[in-house]
């Protein structure tokens, strides 16, 4: 559940920075027909909903955000990481260190993680009970509305004309509306069918359920649904003179119709005002057509800016950290501060992993001969290892060679491969989301031997230098 | 006589109970259907809601109305005399001929039935 909540909130904070640009896109874009800004609201949608999405030059979402979590889950990685053990000789175990190793500190931290993402999904669920049981309870209470013709029904118990039902959705109205009226309301509403909204708000207040948590989103969404209805007042009115608008105007004022309308009829966070709908109205101008090209062109250098994620530099860092045994520009501070100077090899610019092509992932399966690396012997790691046991552990394999030692190229394994033709992986992937590797693996291929190996699992930003350097290698058993 | 408050979409069901009854509810909850466009389970409970306020009857899967279209007509229009008319049957009628040209056959009846009620 930690690791659930930790992902969506990587996710809200990504989004929420969508959020902002957006919303500075809808001040400048203030004149402008608000189907664009409806759009624009998708793209945050969008961004909610995908958690990977393509990989651009042209993404502005800072990799940052990446890690954001890493420090805070650095924490949480002690509790499950693998650690040596030592009553099982020289085998790597996964094990949950005893209490007294683990810091006051941290165990404090683990804690309120899970408390946090306790809240979190407390919160998501309440707001989606509260959701399901007001659409049921409007569903019993609407019941009785008798139908007008085609999917229009009446009844004594609406105030205000909205749409209900997703697959078939219904407009309900009042019973005593003028002839007048009556037209533009259908009008209004049977334009809220055709956009589809009768859908798009619902999934918009589920994707709110998820990231209650997160104000800007609140804001993104109830500014959607404003949005919503003007760009509805404006599909109706576009063609109209001035005459006609009047009357929608009056009608507007009449029902109420700005607290209407409503895809999900009680999902209703306060009144657009009906002053603001009205003046919109009687201002209205047909846009030209340039606009919609350049509304066009805006949606879609938005989406390319913000659609996309970073090049998969985060991953390449992941590689040069630990091919090298040294990291790239982002850690370069960090760690330097804590590795000897002589350990600082002077290739590699750590400019290079943005303009690398990602480094194919597939030399994982080719383990049979490339992964015996003769330098791994003719090198001496042992300056690498800071911790005791890795050197005993070494030498020890060595001697009793019941084990064989073999390298593995640092790699990556993206979530898709976790089932490959290939055959299984198991828990061997780098894990995007935390900036943490799981490498305690389980490789079978049907045909050879099945693979297994432990090494301690790393993350990105931790102190725990040695347990990088303790990946390079790894046992078979 | 205290006629109960039938709603307006109640009012629209008693419309065609009054037109068919006695029916059996299976056939009324058809009826519904096509012209109302509810659900069999909406049908029955508006049957339970209304025999409960004591407007129709079910006996046997038999329903039937207790107040008859011109009673609930006669209520409603009483209730809303004194809601918009004050009470004022020339008031009414002056709105009523406004809103809509009387033929003069219309107009004739009328006169008749004021006459009628003035004894």
């Amino acid at each position: 559940m930690t690791f659930v909540f930790l992902s969506v909130l990587r996710i809200s904070i990504t989004a929420a920075l969508v959020t902002s640009v957006v919303l500075l896109a809808r001040l400048l874009l203030k004149g402008a027909p608000r189907w664009i800004t409806c759009l624009m609201w998708m793209v945050v949608a969008l961004r909610l909903l995908c958690p990977v999405l393509p990989q651009s030059r042209l993404s502005v979402i800072p990799q940052n955000t990446f890690y954001v979590q890493s420090a805070s889950l650095e924490q949480e990685n002690i509790d499950t990481a693998l650690v040596f053990d030592e009553s099982q000789d020289r085998e790597f175990t996964r094990i949950t260190p005893p209490v007294e190793t683990q810091s006051q500190a941290s165990l404090g931290k683990t804690q309120l993680a899970d408390v946090v993402s306790c809240v979190w999904v407390f919160g998501a669920s309440l707001m989606m009970l509260y959701g399901a049981v007001s659409y049921l309870r409007a569903r019993c209470r609407f019941a009785d509305a008798v139908l007008y013709k085609d999917n229009i029904r009446m009844s004594e118990k609406v105030s205000s004309p909205f749409v209900m039902g997703f697959l078939k959705p219904q407009i309900y109205i009042p019973f005593n509306l003028d002839r007048k009226t009556r037209k533009q309301v259908l009008l209004h509403e049977q334009a809220h069918i055709k956009r589809l909204d009768h859908i798009w708000k619902p999934m918009g207040f589920v994707l709110l359920c998820v990231h209650w948590f997160n104000p800007l989103l609140w804001a993104a969404y109830l500014l959607f649904c404003a949005d919503v209805e003007v760009a509805c007042d404006e599909k109706v009115i576009r063609n109209y003179k001035l005459g006609q608008k009047k009357s929608y105007a009056m009608a507007l004022l009449k029902c109420k119709m700005p607290s209407g309308s409503r895809a999900v009829y009680p999902i209703a966070f306060g009144e657009n005002s009906v002053g603001m709908r009205i003046k919109k109205t009687l201002k209205y101008r047909r846009p030209a057509a340039v606009i919609g090209v350049f509304a066009l062109v805006l949606i879609v250098s938005l989406s390319l800016c913000l659609l996309t994620d970073p090049i998969a530099a985060a991953q390449q860092d992941m590689l040069k950290i630990y091919s090298d045994g040294r990291v790239t520009e982002e850690y370069t501070e960090y760690t330097q501060a804590q590795t000897e100077p002589e350990t600082e090899p002077a290739t590699q610019p750590v400019t290079e992993p943005q303009t690398e092509e990602p480094t194919e992932p597939e030399q994982y399966y080719e383990y049979e001969d490339t992964y015996y690396s003769e330098d791994y012997y003719t090198e001496d790691y042992s300056d690498d290892y800071s911790d005791d046991y890795s050197d005993d552990y070494y030498y020890e394999s060595e001697e009793n060679k019941e084990t064989e030692k073999i390298q593995i190229e640092p790699f990556t394994i993206p979530y898709e491969s976790m089932t490959n033709p290939f055959g299984e992986f198991d828990y061997s992937f780098y894990d995007n989301t935390f900036g943490s590797l799981y490498q305690n693996g389980y490789y079978n291929n049907g045909i050879s031997e099945p693979i297994r190996w432990d090494a301690p699992r790393v993350n990105i930003g931790s102190s725990r230098q040695d347990e990088a350097v303790g990946w390079k290698s790894a046992w078979i058993y | 006589m205290n006629v109960p408050v039938i709603f307006d979409s109640e009012y629209r069901f008693c419309l065609i109970l009054w037109e068919v009854e006695p029916v059996k509810s299976a056939k009324l909850a058809e009826l519904c259907k096509e012209r109302l466009g509810w659900s069999r389970t909406t049908t029955y409970t508006v049957i339970k809601r209304l025999s409960d306020r004591g407007v129709v009857q079910n006996v046997n899967t038999i329903v039937s109305s207790l107040i008859s279209k011109e009673e609930a007509q006669i209520s409603e229009f009483e209730q809303m005399m004194e809601k918009k008319f004050e009470g004022s049957l020339p008031a009414f009628i002056a709105a009523f001929a406004k809103s809509r040209k009387l033929k003069k056959d219309e107009a004739d009846a009328l006169r008749r039935m004021i006459e009628s009620a003035e004894k």
